[in-house]
Formats: structure tokens, sequence, C-alpha cells
């Protein structure tokens, strides 16, 4: 079960949350520092189909 | 309605190349936040991630953090930078790990099928290699036949049933509306040529970096690093035998090379799937956690245990500047500077 006790803080809990924000850092960096890479034709094939998705139904 | 990529009157033609699911996450995040969809789905990986995060807290609670180091490898960063299905895709199979898991703990909980078959139908609706799993579920409803466990039989194969009608429904949808039930009429070329299997298996168990990309002194340092950690490993596992396997990390290795096999079958017979480092990121991912479970012990039981441990954080730590866009960071605080 979670166990979240703010008056005794988990190390544990606050390593985890620390490596989520440095993975989450990492990834912006990466996305931030080379747009064209991360909007890559594979990309592009989701991003059009989650437009055409917004088209239909306002269609 | 399952729209395609662009091309020829794509307007009118309706293709079914994806399926609905992750497309459909994109559409739900960027209407809700009223961001573009491109943020949208950065934003989606993200909170995908964190589920990540949250349900290896659940199962391992106070090892996540070091089981949580998986996501500092070269796949999760390129998985979780792209718009790719793979992160939310990774969540799943790390959660129907987690399920038939707890499938073992809590063999008589009757929902036990119903969030099997909701998993499997998330992977599916996700990427269509998802299918495999269904696989999987058949495997160890006769594994349960075979071991004389009728409720783990029944569990699996209500999951199973359910989960195969409605996927069934969903194709049978699929090919009315745009005449191919996988949209096999629009595989790319490059998915047809020559496989080169042994760089692909390279590049899925290498953790810091891809193996195909230039060949500098940080890539021979960092294969030496990890090929230190693996020798280390097996001798951990010569040293401690079976009893350093525990339950958990079986499953985890042995849904691992399951899907290496099942995919590597699928490539030999199939051809018009991609083959990469991105396709075989679940087999990565559910290997680099089954690894780090059997080292992720608390109480070390061994010098040898205690030198991996370490020597992998100090690994991770390594993978994680390597992987940093160091150049622009560089540029950024050299303009914040001057």
């Amino acid at each position: 079960m979670l166990k979240l006790d703010l008056y005794k803080p988990d190390i544990h809990l606050i390593k985890l949350v620390l490596l989520w924000f440095v993975v989450v850092a990492c990834v912006f960096l990466r996305v931030i520092s080379q747009p064209d890479r991360y909007t890559s034709p594979d990309s592009y094939a989701y991003l059009h189909k989650a437009e055409k998705i917004s088209d239909h139904q306002e269609g | 309605m399952p729209f395609g990529p662009p091309g020829p009157n794509q307007h009118k033609v309706a293709s079914a190349n994806w399926p609905i699911g992750y497309s459909f996450l994109i559409h739900i995040t960027s209407r809700t936040t009223g961001l573009s969809s491109l943020w949208a789905s950065k934003l989606v990986n993200v909170i995908f991630l964190t589920l990540i995060f949250l349900l290896l807290y659940l199962w391992y609670n106070d090892n996540a953090w070091f089981v949580a180091l998986t996501f500092v490898s070269y796949s999760s960063f390129e998985i979780f930078s792209h718009t790719w299905s793979e992160g939310p895709f990774l969540f799943f199979v790390i959660l129907l790990a987690y399920l038939i898991y707890k499938q073992y703990d809590l063999p008589d909980s009757s929902r036990n099928w119903v969030y099997l078959c909701s998993c499997l139908l998330a992977l599916f609706l996700l990427r269509y290699a998802g299918l495999v799993f269904l696989l999987l579920i058949g495997g160890l409803a006769i594994y349960c036949f075979w071991k004389k466990d009728l409720k783990g039989v029944k569990q699996y194969l209500m999951a199973l049933s359910v989960a195969t009608i409605l996927i069934g429904t969903y194709l049978i949808y699929n090919y009315n509306v745009s005449g191919a039930i996988f949209g096999a009429h629009n595989v790319r070329m490059s998915a047809l040529g020559q496989v080169d299997f042994f760089m692909t298996y390279l590049n899925a168990i290498g953790f810091a970096r891809i193996y195909v990309e230039s060949k500098d002194i940080v890539y021979y340092g960092i294969t030496a690093f990890q090929f230190v950690l693996i020798v280390l490993f097996f001798v951990l596992l010569y040293h401690e035998g079976r009893r350093s396997l525990s339950h958990k990390s079986r499953l985890l290795l042995n849904m691992a090379f399951f899907y290496l096999l099942t995919i590597s079958t699928l490539k030999l017979l199939i051809h018009a799937i991609d083959f990469d480092y991105r396709m075989m990121a679940p087999f990565s991912i559910l290997l680099f956690l089954g690894v780090l479970t059997v080292i992720q012990k608390n109480e070390s039981t061994s010098r040898i245990n205690w030198v991996l441990k370490s020597g992998f954080i100090v690994f991770a730590v390594f993978s994680i500047i390597i992987n940093l866009p160091n150049r622009y960071i560089l540029s950024v605080l050299q303009n914040l500077i001057y």
C-alpha cells in the first residue's frame, strides 16, 4: 500500500520522487534541444491521427 | 474511427496502421489542457512515466527508487521523448506483470480476470504488438492447468476469452472501415529490408547508449563498464544460486524473454514490422527491471551484491550524464553567463 506521512518523510520515497524529476527533466531537455528529432515522421502519424479525431468530432 | 498517416486522399481514407489508443489519449489531453497535439503527446508520456513510478512504489515499496533506475536507460529516454506509443504501452506491460504476480498472491480474488482483460485491451489499443500478450495469458492458463490450479485457469481463460472477443470486434470493424485488418497496405519499405538481428539485440541490452552511434571513447568506456556489471551479475547468480531469483524477478525475466521470442518469430514470419530498439523496448525494460529486482535486496547477502548495487548506481549516473543534451545545456549556460 502507498504510505504517505508528511511528518515522517520516507527517504526511499524522496529518492523515487527525485529520480522522477531527473528523468522528466532529461526528457524535457532532450525535446527542447532537438525539436526536429522528436517530431519525426512516426510522431507525425500519431499527431495527425489525434488531430483527425478532433476534426471528426467537430465535424 | 481509426485514421492513418497523411497520404493521398487522406481526408477520405481511414487506415488501420496504428490502433486508436495513443492518438485518442493525445486528443483527450489536448482537449482538456488546451495544449497543441505535440505538447499534449509529451504530457501523455510524462503522465504514464509518473504512473509507472507509482506502480513501482506500490510493488517494491522502499526499493522502488533502485528498480526505477531502469528509466535512466537510453531506450527509456528516447521513448518518453518521442511521440511514440511505447511509453503508455510500457506502463501496461509492467501492470500486466504486476497483475500476474498478484494472481499468485491473491488467487481467490474474483476480479483479477477483469483487471487482466482490461490490461490486455489497453495493450492492444496502444500497439498491435500487444496481441502477443494474449499468447502469454493463454500459456499461463495451460501452465495453471498443468499445475492443477483451476482457479488460475478460470481467471486466465475468462480474461483471454473476453479480450479476444472485444479485440476481434475491433479488428473486424477496422477491416470494414479501412479494408485492412492491420493496415498492411501501408507498410514502410524500411521495415521490409534486411534486419541485423545481432545489432538489434545488442542495442536492446545496451543500457546507456545505442550501439550504432559514433564509436568514441565514451562508447568504449560505457560498454566496458556495462560488461563488468554483467560479469558481476553472473558471478552473483553463480554464488547465490536459485535463491537469488525471487518470484518477482523470475516473472519479469520470463516475460522479457517471452516478448523477445515472439517478436523475433513475428519478424521472421511477417517481415512487416520494424525491428529496432524501439520495438524491443518492452524486452529491454522488463529485462532491466528483472535484473535490478535480483540485486535490489535491502540487506545485502553478499559483498558481490553490494558491489553490484553500488556499481549500478554509478553506472546509472553516467547514463544520465551522457544522455543529456550536453551541448545545448552548455550553450544555454554560456548565454546566461555572458
